[in-house]
């Protein structure tokens, strides 16, 4: 007569240990627990989920049911009823197959159940058995005089901490790290475990089992048959086509194909069949790995070793025991009309299973802290039941006894405390003298120099500098270093740059061109090659508005002397330094005008965005561009005597605008298009530029009284002013220019005025504040200029 | 009811609320009423009638809530079960399976259970934020490409009149419009009422609602006329009475209204300048006063007619149906995408539940016949969903119990309205019994009686939600206080007022500063004064533990910690603190990056460079720029990866070692083992010391390992993982967690208002009352709103708004100072002995009189809790305290760095240490068995008929074996394959021998551990025959291994010689196995 162990794998391990030094033999054999019910109750065709799911049954209930359909009978509750009718469907289709000889064999033999297993197997299912007479007997494993610990904390950190010196203790006193056992880490838990024993350096090996969904090549196979159309037979090359990169790969596919195998034969759609596959996939695991040297991390209560040393952690009201809800599929009315496992029953064999776990363990400390970061506890109800030789509440860890890393965390924690608020906890004053602490806040974020022959070598000893690349140096060095010298890649918004390139490249054209629809199509069609139906719409949305500034373009040159000259025009200006600097730049539009022997000019920038024009920070090297471009005008031969009657930005592209009363939309979008800058203060170029000036007319702002002189709000400047400005410019330029060849880079982003720490000038957009690290002693501050006050005395 | 027991300490009115049975019952109780009190009782009483604690099902809005009631619940019964109770053990013991959690977590409940009804999986979860946010993310961008290929042209249009540069507005306004939408019970017909609703017949509802506010404030104007035409200066009388002129008669309807206010041009000031200094002041007084009422009213009257306003509105009818058309189609992708996942909302859990009930009939009778009572706490934080779904199980039953003063969590969707509606009700026994419990048990008299006074002056239905007085006032309840009283601790409100506007103080110290100098020199005064307070049924004298400072808002605690420490008093804060934004989770995340870059063989420099300068100056990386620079200079110039490059520079070769390592075993593992490497490889924790800051920059890689763990369940792997970084960094949203604060410890606490909901301290500080309150932006153009739908503008030479928006603004507007002010009124209650308001009260002007309550206008234009003062300063005469700042010690030493200089070096290695120096190792398990190469499914259906093979013969007796065939219904193949396996040769004689099948042993020699199972093992008494079965190539040397390793055992075991045998199934022949 065999003996049919049902067993842990545990106790499986100890029975073949003892029998492997015994000259008997015994004839046994283990099975688990589904294969005894399989044997006595009876199995299911592979393809059981797929059948289930073509009835309306998800897989996972389909699943659940397994167990309990052997055991439904006719009854008048409807869902019952409706099972009733769903097991003869299915026996009928041989889809349930109930054991036969498998159960007529099971008769002639007999069935152990090892020790905590009496709790998990299903008390109706012994009862059955019994009444069919099958023999069934017990083995209890050897009890102990078990000495359960007990300890209370206040805090998760202290509790691990202690288990975590206890685990130090007994590995000097020699037992094994692989005998040691941290038991019922939760999920909450774990992480605080992992810090501890990782501060501690103690080896760790989490017993975790992982299912092979979330692998990699699972997922990627997912989504390649999600859109497949047809049989599932269709899969099988596929299956066979992958190639699995390693063992644990291969170990998956081999699971995967297992499983596509069991429904490979049946008549079904891949559609049809992905909800069950990734059932299927979910439920099943990855090959465990096994580790030595290293003390197990489990999540829930497990024997191992008999000589073992046990932790069991958390031990709280929600885990100790878990508790189980009736919530599933069959509700507990429903489970006690067909006498299967009702909910309350399941609680007490779980509890039942925890107390003899815990009384057959030889070395058991059990322990439980009041809270966490992140939550808290309240002790279990199981205490009251265990018997425990000794109980220590609120323990606190004593730092004589714990280990170098964590009395340095201990003592960092200490003195940031103390630098925050000045105050010394009791472990400052234990710690600080005897722990190695030197290392700490020692971590800098500065820039330290780079060396500058290597630089020029980077560059090949040439770089180019632009208006923007400029202003970027000006919002942070080290912005500037990343973007410029390193050009680490950003992340732009496509539509704003295109936006711009297709503005500017129609504008350049308009003037040289009759027809304004001509060289706007002519443009369109470049940028629409790829385009799919949104970036039409907006093509054809840009090409109206373009159609908008393009006619209002023409009405401003009717109403000025001024000629325009120049579109998209080139300077560049060289620096001969070690590092050779060209700076070079496009200005958008230059206008001209001849009074006499003497030319002035007009600059203008056409802007597609919200950029607004302030003067203001041009001390700090922001918002030079139109300054620069004067720069460039005046270091040109050509234009070296021209005077600046003007510079201007043009904003080309109006946001959807608000009613505004008495004023027709046309007539917003006209003001929106006017010039927005500065004017030379002589009224009398003033009306070369613009007839109509006196009317308020293409320049904003530029109001002139009866008595025709300037409003106080006007935007005017003097020619001494601006050389000023200029002479500010110039002095910005050859500091970038400097600081470029001394490969001054720090991180120092500009803060103006009162702007919020996290919202500062110098960081506005950057996408290198995970490089940086920048903490608040790099930023430098500075005054916010109103009216020019930096030039001394206000601006006119 | 039942009668209450003799000697019984309840009131009247609470034992009503704990006897009374059949009916709905609405307890309306006051702060420290003893609701909780009240309510564990009912449950106690209740259980004690036969019923089963699982027959309840109790209600709570937060987690600690439910956890708190639970446990005292819990204490109820071991203490009846103590009396004699013992009727109730079941009942104890069934406490852990009780509805006793929040809504959502009941709704969780429902719906894990009946999931199948919703053909959803039961493992629905929760989702974390960012992946939501990505779900949400994919579904708005694939809406859009759904109505551009469609070329929807009511779409195009909206395009067109709402966007220029690109359509990233639009997709906002849909994401945003959502969001609102989300509290609402059945979204889909709300859209599409929404839609219906632009009609005359609804505008017009809408309208009415608009239009009487303006007739009230008319009728208001008027009043105000005549009251002031009594005794203003002759000057201004005139002017009055043709003001009066204009309105007599002019109120009450719209157009005539309109037609005096619309572009209204009030009459000037009339000249003053001979008249007397206070006469002129009081000229313009009024005229200012009556011109900025008016002026009111006219902004408020747009058109001319009624009908404009109406026109205006169903302007916006085509936008409203196509922003309805997107929403339903983002809805629905959304909807599935999270069913993919199985992540959910709570909001779509909460929906979940309703639609389970409404479709089954059978459900819903379920729970109204079972339950017996649902009792829900804090009803005045109820929302739409939770009421709707209680409507649907409930039976008469409900007992809920709250107190609307107290509801402050609007901005999570609570909707105090329905705690009205059925106070409205139950009052007139319409539905449910109301009952008040009015008694204040918590607080001494003098805190009753000044919280009563402060909001019977500034809460009415109108400003606050409800009409304090004579119908929410409390009454001292707790007489205890009366006889237990220190007759020298003075127990009255206090006002630390002190001035700071034009002081010499407002220039060099922050309001805060000063209030937390002011209130930590008041704390001293009192612990050293002795000041006593009650314990039991004693006095004893305070301590720091004693006292609470109550702030609206976080942004000082630490400026209060710092002075506090400075000056010496213990004080410990409760905060949040942010996960994403930080040098160490930038780290880690570039390392996974860099990480995912190996293993995808993504080694260009583009890819590589940011993290790679992450890393490289991080604390991990520790590398100078110099010599990053170099290593990029020769990638540059080699043309050599980065990764390349690394590897061949002595600085860079361990980290990029480290990094390789980490590849390898990302390629197998899963996320949450990969990062617990990353930190194991690199000694993140200890190494976090470089940076400070240590318990938060722990807690946060403590986070982020716990987060990865919930990833991984929903199938995140490496990529993925680096995408939710991305994410992360896109929607530039952040995880908040809360940090605990100690306990035990004596103290002086410090917390937000809204935190300290429900606690209640001896001696309560409110300081911080000038900071505004956050300006809520009403600049959204596109809203929605439950009564009005979808408020939208139109365009017409511009963009317009309609009368919609300001209706919003003006409700919401009001609903936001009204829970303002129930903020304050939570925060005043939390205090027992003594409540201590700290504000510059000397800098504010003289109050506007009022009679009972201040003026609606000055109320609804509330700004900070220091304006609800300030519009009744008067009544705060007699507690005043002014204080001097010149006595408080005010200094600026504790910001100076004054801190000693600490000397890090180790001194005295007392401390002995044990440490670990074995590695752990990665074990392969050895097995005799092997693994095929290669996937071949025919293979899989032998294996699978070899299984079987197996089965049979094991079952078979082999001494027997016709009857067996016959049983086991075996195919003639079968059978056939059989009868060819017994009749060979070393079968033949087996009688006499012991039969074993599928014997399993382990055996160990010195170096490793084997385990193994034998297919037949036949002992005799002078020897042993060992067979493996095989379905074919018997051959192959690595069965034969493993046969010898069989027989050996055997034969060191038994001692006896051992046979073995290999036998092929399908060819039906054997070959021995040489020993």
């Amino acid at each position: 007569m065999t003996k049919f162990f049902i067993a842990t794998p545990q106790e499986k391990y100890e029975i073949l240990k003892k029998y492997e030094s015994s000259k008997e033999l015994e004839d046994f054999k283990f099975i688990s627990l589904t294969e005894l019910v399989e044997m006595y109750y009876g199995t299911y065709q592979n393809t059981y989920l797929l059948e289930m799911q073509k009835l309306g049954f998800l897989p996972s209930v389909a699943n659940d049911l397994k167990l309990v359909l052997w055991k439904v009978t006719n009854h008048e509750s409807k869902k019952i009823k409706k099972l009733y009718e769903l097991k003869q469907y299915l026996l009928q289709h041989h889809i349930m197959l109930p054991a036969t000889y498998q159960k007529e064999y099971l008769k002639k033999h007999e069935v152990c159940i090892c020790g905590e297993m009496q709790y998990q197997i299903p008390k109706y299912m012994l009862n059955d058995m019994e009444k069919d007479q099958i023999k069934i007997t017990y083995r209890e494993s050897d009890s102990f005089d078990t000495k359960i610990s007990y300890m209370e904390f206040s805090d998760i950190r202290d509790e691990i901490s202690t288990i975590g010196i206890e685990i130090l203790k007994a590995y000097q006193s020699g037992v094994s790290l692989d005998q040691i056992h941290l038991l019922n880490v939760s999920s909450d838990y774990q992480g605080f475990c992992v810090h501890i024993l990782e501060l501690l350096q103690i080896p760790y090996s989490i017993q975790k089992t992982s299912s092979i969904y979330s692998m990699t090549m699972i997922q990627m196979f997912l989504n390649e048959i999600q859109n497949i159309n047809g049989s599932i037979q269709l899969l099988e090359e596929k299956i066979q086509n992958m190639i699995p990169q390693n063992d644990y790969e291969r170990d998956a596919l081999e699971k995967l194909a297992h499983i596509y195998s069991k429904y490979r034969k049946s008549d079904t759609t891949v559609k049809e069949f992905i909800e069950v596959l990734e059932y299927e996939l979910k439920n099943t695991y990855t090959k465990s790995v096994m580790e030595r040297n290293a003390i197990t991390v489990d999540s829930g209560l497990k024997k191992y070793g008999e000589e073992d040393l046990y932790f069991v952690l958390n031990f709280n009201q929600e885990t100790m025991p878990p508790i189980f809800l009736d919530l599933d599929y069959l509700n507990d009315a429903e489970k006690k009309q067909l006498e299967i496992t009702t909910t309350a029953q399941k609680n007490e064999s779980k509890k039942r299973e925890i107390l003899w776990l815990l009384t057959h363990m030889k070395y058991v400390t059990c322990s439980y802290s009041s809270g966490s970061p992140f939550t808290n506890f309240s002790k279990s109800p199981l205490l009251k039941e265990l018997k425990t030789f000794r109980t220590i509440e609120n323990v606190i860890p004593d730092d004589k006894e714990t280990n170098q890393f964590y009395n340095r965390y201990l003592l960092a924690t200490s003195l940031d405390t103390y630098y925050k608020y000045r105050e010394k906890t009791k472990e400052f004053n234990q710690l600080l003298g005897t722990t190695f602490i030197e290392d700490y806040k020692t971590y800098q974020n500065q820039y330290q120099t780079i060396n500058e022959m290597a630089l020029k070598d980077y560059l090949n000893g040439e770089m180019v500098l632009s208006y923007s690349s400029m202003d970027t140096y000006f919002h942070c060095p080290f912005r500037f270093y990343l973007r410029h010298i390193l050009k680490v890649p950003e992340t732009q918004s496509g539509s704003a740059t295109m936006i711009g390139t297709f503005f500017h490249e129609v504008l350049s054209m308009l003037y040289q061109t009759d027809s304004k629809e001509e060289c706007i199509s002519k443009a369109l069609e470049k940028f629409s090659e790829e385009s799919d139906v949104k970036d039409s719409f907006y093509l054809q949305k840009y090409k109206k508005e373009l159609i908008e500034i393009c006619s209002y373009l023409k009405e401003e040159l009717d109403r000025t002397e001024f000629q325009p000259t120049y579109f998209e025009r080139k300077f560049e200006l060289d620096f001969d330094e070690a590092i050779h600097i060209k700076f070079m730049g496009v200005i958008d539009k230059i206008l001209t005008f001849t009074d006499g022997n003497q030319t002035y000019a007009i600059v203008i920038d056409y802007k597609t965005g919200k950029t607004q024009l302030n003067l203001n920070k041009v001390i700090y090297g922001l918002d030079m561009q139109l300054l620069v471009y004067l720069y460039f005008l005046k270091h040109h031969p050509e234009f070296q005597y021209v005077k600046v009657a003007g510079f201007y930005l043009q904003h080309i592209l109006p946001d959807v605008m608000n009613y505004q009363e008495k004023k027709t939309y046309a007539l917003q979008r006209k003001e929106f298009y006017k010039l927005d800058g500065y004017t030379n203060d002589s009224i009398s170029l003033v009306s070369h530029i613009d007839h109509d000036y006196m009317s308020g007319g293409m320049i904003r702002g530029l109001r002139v009284t009866k008595d025709n002189t300037f409003y106080s709000t006007a935007k005017v400047i003097d020619e001494n002013t601006i050389n000023r400005l200029l002479e500010i410019v110039e002095e910005n330029i050859n500091d970038v220019v400097q600081m470029i060849q001394k490969a001054d880079f720090k991180i120092q982003p500009i803060r103006l005025g009162n702007e919020k720490t996290e919202e500062i000038t110098g960081c506005k957009y950057c996408q290198y504040y995970d490089i940086c690290f920048k903490k608040i002693t790099d930023i430098k501050t500075v005054k916010e200029y109103k009216k020019l006050e930096f030039l001394g005395g206000d601006e006119k | 009811m039942k009668q209450k027991p003799l000697n019984s300490t309840w009131t009247d009115e609470q034992w009503e609320a704990i006897a009374t049975r059949n009916t709905s019952i609405l307890v309306s109780a006051g702060a420290g009423s003893g609701k909780t009190a009240v309510l564990t009782e009912r449950i106690l009483e209740i259980l004690k009638e036969g019923h089963s604690i699982l027959d309840l099902i109790v209600l709570t809005f937060t987690n600690a809530a439910a956890k708190e009631m639970k446990d005292r619940v819990k204490k109820k019964l071991e203490d009846a079960i103590k009396e004699g109770y013992t009727s109730l053990e079941p009942e104890l013991q069934k406490i852990d399976l009780a509805n006793i959690c929040t809504f959502d977590s009941f709704s969780l409940n429902l719906v894990k259970k009946y999931h199948y009804l919703l053909h959803i999986e039961k493992d629905v979860k929760i989702g974390d934020s960012i992946c939501i946010e990505a779900l949400k993310k994919e579904s708005i961008e694939e809406t859009f490409h759904e109505f551009y290929e469609k070329k929807d042209k009511k779409f195009f249009t909206l395009l067109d009149t709402f966007t220029v540069k690109d359509d990233t507005k639009i997709k906002d306004i849909v994401l945003s419009l959502a969001d609102s939408l989300t509290s609402r019970i059945h979204i889909e017909k709300e859209l599409e009422d929404c839609y219906k609703k632009i009609n005359e017949k609804e505008i017009e509802k809408q309208l009415d609602i608009y239009v009487d506010e303006i007739k009230k404030q008319v009728q208001d104007a008027f009043l105000h006329i005549n009251v002031l035409l009594k005794d203003a200066p002759a000057e201004m009388i005139p002017i009055l009475e043709s003001l009066k002129e204009m309105l007599q008669g002019n109120c009450d309807n719209y157009e005539s209204i309109a037609s005096i206010f619309y572009k209204l041009q009030f009459p000037r000031l009339p000249n003053t300048k001979k008249l007397d200094e206070d006469i002129q002041v009081k000229v313009k007084e009024i005229h200012a006063d009556v011109k900025k009422e008016f002026q009111e009213i006219s902004n408020q009257c747009i058109y001319l007619t009624r009908q404009e306003y109406i026109d205006e509105v169903l302007k916006t009818k085509d936008t409203v149906f196509i922003l309805k058309e997107l929403l339903k189609s983002y809805f629905l992708k959304l909807q599935s995408k999270k069913q993919k996942e199985n992540i959910y909302e709570f909001h779509d859990i909460g929906r979940f539940a309703i639609q389970i009930l409404e479709e089954n009939a059978d459900i819903r009778k379920e729970y109204q016949d079972r339950i017996y009572e649902i009792m829900i706490d804090e009803y005045q934080d109820t929302n739409d969903i939770g009421t709707y779904f209680v409507s649907m199980i409930q039976n008469n039953n409900v007992y809920t119990v709250g107190d609307v003063k107290q509801s402050i969590y609007r901005f999570r969707n609570a909707n105090p309205n329905i705690f009205m509606d059925k106070f409205t009700h139950y009052k007139e026994n319409d539905g449910g019994k109301l009952i008040t419990l009015s008694k204040n048990f918590r607080s001494r008299k003098e805190v009753v009686d000044a919280i009563n006074f402060i909001f019977q002056a500034v809460m009415d239905e109108k400003v606050g939600g409800v009409h304090y007085l004579n119908q929410e006032e409390m009454i001292f309840g707790n007489q205890e206080y009366e006889e237990i009283k220190d007759k020298d601790t003075n127990y009255d409100l206090e006002v630390l007022d002190y001035n700071y506007r034009d002081s010499a103080y407002d220039k060099v110290y922050k309001k805060d500063e000063i209030e937390a100098f002011l209130i930590a020199q008041d704390i001293k005064m009192r612990i050293a004064r002795k000041e006593m307070i009650k314990a039991g049924k004693t006095l004893r004298p305070v301590t720091y533990s004693d006292f609470a400072i109550l702030q609206d808002r976080k942004s000082s605690f630490d400026l209060y910690k710092t002075i506090f420490t400075y000056l010496e008093i213990p004080i410990t804060i409760h905060k949040e603190e942010t996960f994403y934004a930080s040098e160490v989770i930038y780290t880690v995340k570039s390392i996974i990056q860099l990480i995912c870059c190996i293993v995808n063989h993504k080694e260009t420099t583009k890819e590589v460079i940011h993290p790679f300068l992450t890393l490289s100056r991080s604390f991990l990386g520790g590398v100078s720029d110099d010599l990053i620079f170099q290593l990029l200079k020769r990638s540059k110039q080699m043309k050599m990866s980065i990764f390349r490059c690394m590897e061949e520079d002595t600085d860079f070769v361990v980290l990029y070692e480290k990094l390789n390592v980490l590849a390898e075993y990302a390629k197998t593992h899963t996320i949450s083992s990969l990062l617990r490497e990353v930190y194991h490889v690199f000694h993140i924790y200890d190494a976090v010391i470089q940076l400070g800051d240590v318990k938060v920059n722990s807690d946060k890689l403590v986070f982020l390992l716990n987060l990865s763990e919930t990833l991984e369940t929903s199938g995140y792997d490496l990529n993925e993982f680096v995408r939710y970084f991305e994410q992360l960094q896109d929607s530039k949203l952040d995880v908040s967690f809360d940090v605990k604060k100690d306990t035990d410890v004596d103290a002086v606490t410090l917390m937000t208002i809204h935190k300290s909901k429900g606690l209640e301290f001896p001696i309560c500080y409110f300081s911080g009352l000038t900071k505004e309150f956050s300006k809520k932006d009403y600049k959204e153009r596109f809203l929605y709103q439950k009564d009005m739908g979808m408020i939208t503008p139109y365009f017409a030479e511009g963009v317009r708004e309609t009368f919609y928006k300001k209706l919003f603004i003006r409700t919401n507007k009001l609903e936001d100072i009204s829970e303002r002010i129930r903020v304050f009124y939570v925060a005043l209650t939390r205090a027992k002995e003594k409540m201590i308001l700290v504000a510059p009260l000397s800098d504010a002007p003289k109050n506007k009189p009022f009679v009972n309550v201040v003026l609606e206008s000055i109320r609804k234009n509330y700004n900070s809790l220091y304006d609800i003062l300030k519009s009744i300063k008067e009544l705060f005469t007699v507690y005043t305290t002014k204080i001097d700042l010149d006595t408080i010690h005010l200094t600026h030493d504790y910001e100076q760095k004054k801190l000693e200089k600490l000397d890090l070096k180790v001194t005295n290695m007392e401390s002995h240490t044990i440490s670990i120096n074995e590695k752990k190792k990665i074990l392969k398990h050895n097995t005799y068995s092997h693994h095929p190469t290669k996937i071949s499914f025919e293979d899989m259906d032998k294996m699978e008929f070899g299984t079987k093979m197996h089965a049979y013969l094991e079952m078979i007796d082999f001494l027997n074996p016709v009857e067996s065939f016959q049983l086991l219904n075996l195919s003639s193949f079968e059978e056939k394959k059989i009868k060819a396996f017994l009749n060979v040769e070393f079968m033949k004689n087996i009688q006499d021998y012991k039969i074993f099948h599928e014997y399993e042993f382990i055996s160990t020699t010195s170096s490793e551990e084997s385990n193994g199972i034998i297919d037949l093992l036949l002992v005799g008494e002078n020897d042993i025959i060992i067979v493996d079965y095989k379905l074919k190539e018997i051959e192959k040397p690595e069965y034969q291994t493993q046969v010898r390793g069989y027989m050996k055992y055997m034969h060191n075991k038994l001692n006896l010689p051992v046979r073995g045998y290999l036998y092929s199934i399908i060819d039906e022949t054997y070959i021995p196995v040489e020993q």
